[in-house]
């Protein structure tokens, strides 16, 4: 196994709202290939969730949840594909 | 978890002019366009409005302008009664009213400034939003004759127009539909 290599990308969208988060992260998930990592970090109070959802939803991978500054959540997702 | 063949649909029909009810619809469309749901809007009456060009009620050219033809126009049978409408009509996502506490025009602004204050997307944002996730908007055509504004030109979006017959296409082949 080797070490987990840095994200691809990183997208913070702290201090928007639902659903700009996920529409952000959409967005940025639509441009990367599969198996590239984005790191994201948001502090609406349903950021976290609505990521998960996201992921369950369109498979991808959620490698890492760890607490951010403040209110916030640092979340790492391993893009998946449709096919 | 196997990921599905073909990609969920769903259709989204706007038919208030309401600032609330507006948001509402777009905050669907993209929110769910970015889960991975092929959305469509589609704009009749009222509903149109938030997709055209701000333009006050006290705009001369609002009241001097001439209706032009375009996509599902037919100008040839426009009557002087629709300049009144169009006149009195408010259109653009920034000058809409809300369907509650409306004030006189004062409840949109106090709206727009709790938005802004919490961080929240405006109306004209997740226009755009909704757009660049690739939702498809598509206007009533006898919208289009009835309140006589020109397709592209009137618009802040590329919008396609077409009647019932294809609403009921997409509708009946949908997933999720919503009427607002």
């Amino acid at each position: 196994m080797t070490k987990p290599k840095g994200p691809d990308l990183h997208l913070n969208v702290s201090g928007m709202c639902c659903p700009v988060p996920l529409i952000r992260l959409a967005a940025s998930v639509k441009t990367m290939a599969v198996g590239q990592v984005v790191e994201v970090i948001g502090n609406d109070p349903l950021f976290e969730t609505s990521v998960r959802h996201f992921c369950q939803a369109n498979n991808h991978a959620l490698l890492e949840v760890a607490p951010g500054e403040g209110h916030g959540v640092r979340m790492r997702i391993g893009v998946g594909g449709e096919e | 978890m196997t990921a599905p063949a073909k990609r969920k649909k769903g259709t989204i029909l706007l038919v208030s002019g309401e600032l609330d009810k507006a948001i509402l619809a777009f905050e669907i469309a993209a929110g769910f366009q970015a889960m991975g749901m092929e959305m469509s809007m589609w704009f009749v009456l009222y509903g149109t409005n938030c997709l055209r060009k701000p333009r006050s009620r006290f705009s001369p050219a609002k009241w001097l302008a001439k209706l032009r033809g375009g996509p599902g126009r037919r100008p040839e049978t426009d009557i002087a009664l629709q300049h009144l409408v169009s006149g009195l009509n408010h259109t653009g996502a920034t000058h809409l009213p809300l369907s509650q506490l409306n004030f006189a025009g004062i409840g949109p602004v106090l709206f727009r400034h709790i938005l802004r204050r919490k961080g929240m997307a405006q109306l004209e944002d997740l226009i755009v939003f909704a757009r660049d996730l690739g939702v498809r908007f598509t206007i009533c055509q006898i919208c289009v004759d009835a309140m006589g504004f020109t397709v592209p030109d009137d618009l802040v979006v590329e919008a396609e127009v077409n009647g019932v017959s294809a609403y009921y296409l997409e509708v009946t082949d949908a997933d999720y539909t919503i009427t607002l």
